[in-house]
């Protein structure tokens, strides 16, 4: 619309002066800008929208981050003109395009198809399209008109989930239902647990017949009972726990570690929940089944850091939503010596406490940042003598820690578990 | 489609360069080279967004060409100068808009474009040299008709521009381009 006035503008401003002065060379240069303007404005004034049909359609509306999703935009031109259309499906953010074209440029004539196709790698989120950016041209002028037509499209990508061994954890504890963690309860289950009186109603093969022949009374072997648990995944998303680096961060990989984990204890049968920390509190109820698995998926999808003052601190954290006595995993570099205290608090209250801690210096490495530069190599050393000691303090605090070099898979630092040296009851 | 924008807005500043040296008026000779030097700008890649260089460009053309009408310089030449200058600020500008086409779909598109442009620019020569031809002669009963033609035109172009201007929903949504539920 605009692109007539200025010429206009101009063309006025020669020939103002032109007609005061009585300067005809002022008038004649004015005569081009004035005839494009008129043309232009002539287009304007009959310029309509293209009535173009749009259709988009994807291979998969579900599917893990760096999955190729291929995308059909169908463009069909209902109307009776043939415009020029030059048309961009825009992408949104967390979409990459790596193969064919999302864009075109073109004359179509009425009811013409023309079906753009391309694909496109798709990073952790829910990414949404909204519009679709429409340039037209009228037939024979130089006008042009833009608009945006709605066509909404969903993805859901959830992030990458990597199969782990089994990780053993010991809540104080667990559900009636039999499972995969040690009870800490004498019954039926592999492990030998004490030997116990027998009382009648016990299972006669489980008699010692070693300790009764020693004791002369009746004495049964008991086996650890094998339940559920409550398992609790808090993921910290404190921006000022974690490191970016190259647009790389140690958050990326504690919310696949997130998932993984709430993977792999869901897979065996335990009561999952979710707790992300940062942003705000986004809480996933304990639960089990696929259907808490795609709920638990869909959210750390949407994580996100954040710096919000009021969940700064890690003491903020509402443990209330926590089922008591069960097992959290805490998934977070933790940087902050205050932090220790928060740990230590929640062992205190009779959580058992599993921490899942991404290296930020392995970032550095990954790049060989550290590989000449001895200031790199000094501060390196600093940040790891650092780390040393903080981790021997939480585990100190009665945590689990599994301290995770973020180059190498998650399955094989799980297999490196830090178990507590202490546990701490509260009385 | 930057190039043939570029090329045009060159060809505006030589004419006016050239037209400076041939009738003697040196300093606005240089200043026509100097506008030359500066109308290479767009092909820079900082000029890809900003629309406004061109509008600017062809502000200074306009300027320049206005110095040359007030000495009273051909006006077949200034006429030409700012048609070449006119034609390359709407090309440059067109070219921004499809900077995220594809290159082969923009080339076809620039070719048949530039060309409609030129016709346009070339029409606008045309009637110029017409003009000169015909003689018209400047009067206060001429000047007073030619006002009053060019203010008709200027209301039906506001009126166009009023017409077809962007709504008030769509003006909210640029402003707004929250994602649709």
């Amino acid at each position: 619309m605009g692109g007539s006035l200025l010429p206009f503008a101009i063309g006025l401003a020669l020939v103002v002066p032109g007609l005061l002065l009585l300067n005809s060379s002022l008038i004649a240069a004015a005569i081009p800008l004035v005839l494009f303007a008129i043309v232009r404005a002539l287009g304007d004034a009959q310029a309509a929208a293209p009535k173009l049909l749009l259709h988009r359609s994807f291979s998969r509306s579900r599917c893990v981050e760096g999955d190729e999703i291929d995308i059909e935009l169908a463009i069909t031109n209902s109307g009776m003109s043939a415009p020029l259309v030059s048309l961009v499906d825009r992408l949104p953010q967390e979409l990459t395009l790596i193969e064919g074209r999302n864009r075109y440029l073109g004359r179509l004539s009425p009811h013409e198809v023309e079906t753009l196709r391309y694909t496109v790698t798709a990073g952790r989120g829910h990414p949404q399209y909204d519009t679709v950016r429409i340039r037209s041209w009228s037939p024979w002028t130089l006008t042009m008109s833009e608009s945006h037509q709605p066509l909404s499209g969903k993805l859901v990508v959830h992030p990458r989930i990597e199969p782990l061994d089994t990780i053993a954890i010991r809540p104080r504890r667990t559900r009636a239902f039999a499972g995969p963690v040690k009870a800490n309860l004498g019954g039926q289950g592999l492990d030998f647990f004490g030997c116990r009186a027998y009382t009648p109603g016990d299972d006669i093969r489980r008699i010692n017949w070693r300790a009764y022949a020693r004791h002369g009374s009746l004495i049964i072997n008991e086996f650890e009972l094998e339940r559920i648990a409550d398992v609790n995944i808090i993921l910290d998303a404190r921006a000022k726990s974690h490191t970016q680096l190259d647009g790389e961060t140690t958050f990326d990989h504690s919310v696949r570690a997130a998932a993984s984990l709430a993977s792999h204890f869901l897979d065996q049968g335990n009561n999952v929940g979710l707790l992300i920390y940062g942003d705000y509190v986004h809480w996933v109820f304990p639960g089990i089944g696929n259907l808490k698995k795609e709920r638990i998926l869909d959210r750390l999808a949407n994580a996100k850091l954040s710096d919000k003052a009021a969940f700064q601190e890690l003491r903020s954290m509402p443990t209330r939503l926590l089922p008591p006595r069960s097992q959290l995993v805490l998934v977070s570099p933790l940087v902050d010596e205050d932090d220790i205290e928060v740990v230590a608090l929640l062992v205190d209250r009779g959580y058992s406490v599993l921490l899942v801690c991404p290296h930020s210096s392995a970032l550095i490495d990954a790049r060989g940042l550290s590989e000449g530069d001895r200031t790199v190599q000094l501060a390196r050393r600093i940040l790891d003598l650092k780390r040393e000691l903080f981790l021997g303090s939480l585990a100190g605090v009665g945590t689990s820690v599994i301290d995770w070099n973020v180059t190498v898979p998650l399955r094989t630092a799980c297999r490196g578990i830090h178990h507590a040296h202490v546990r701490r009851y509260r009385t | 489609m930057m190039t043939p924008s570029v090329v045009l807005l060159e060809i505006g500043a030589a004419i006016l360069a050239a037209t400076g040296y041939v009738y003697g008026i040196t300093e606005l000779g240089i200043a026509g080279i100097l506008l030359a030097v500066v109308s290479l700008l767009p092909l820079f890649p900082f000029a890809a967004s900003r629309p406004r260089l061109f509008d600017l460009l062809l502000a200074i053309h306009s300027g320049l060409v206005a110095a040359f009408a007030l000495l009273h310089r051909p006006p077949i030449l200034c006429a030409s100068a700012l048609a070449a200058a006119v034609v390359g600020w709407d090309v440059g500008r067109t070219a921004q808009l499809l900077a995220d086409a594809g290159s082969v779909d923009r080339r076809r598109f620039a070719a048949s474009y530039t060309v409609r442009a030129l016709a346009i620019g070339g029409l606008g020569i045309a009637l110029v040299a017409m003009m000169q031809i015909v003689r018209v002669r400047l009067t206060f009963g001429s000047g007073l008709a030619l006002s009053l033609a060019i203010l008709v035109l200027g209301t039906l172009l506001l009126r166009a521009l009023h017409r077809n201007g962007p709504t008030k929903e769509q003006k909210e949504q640029e402003e707004d381009p929250s994602p649709q539920q």
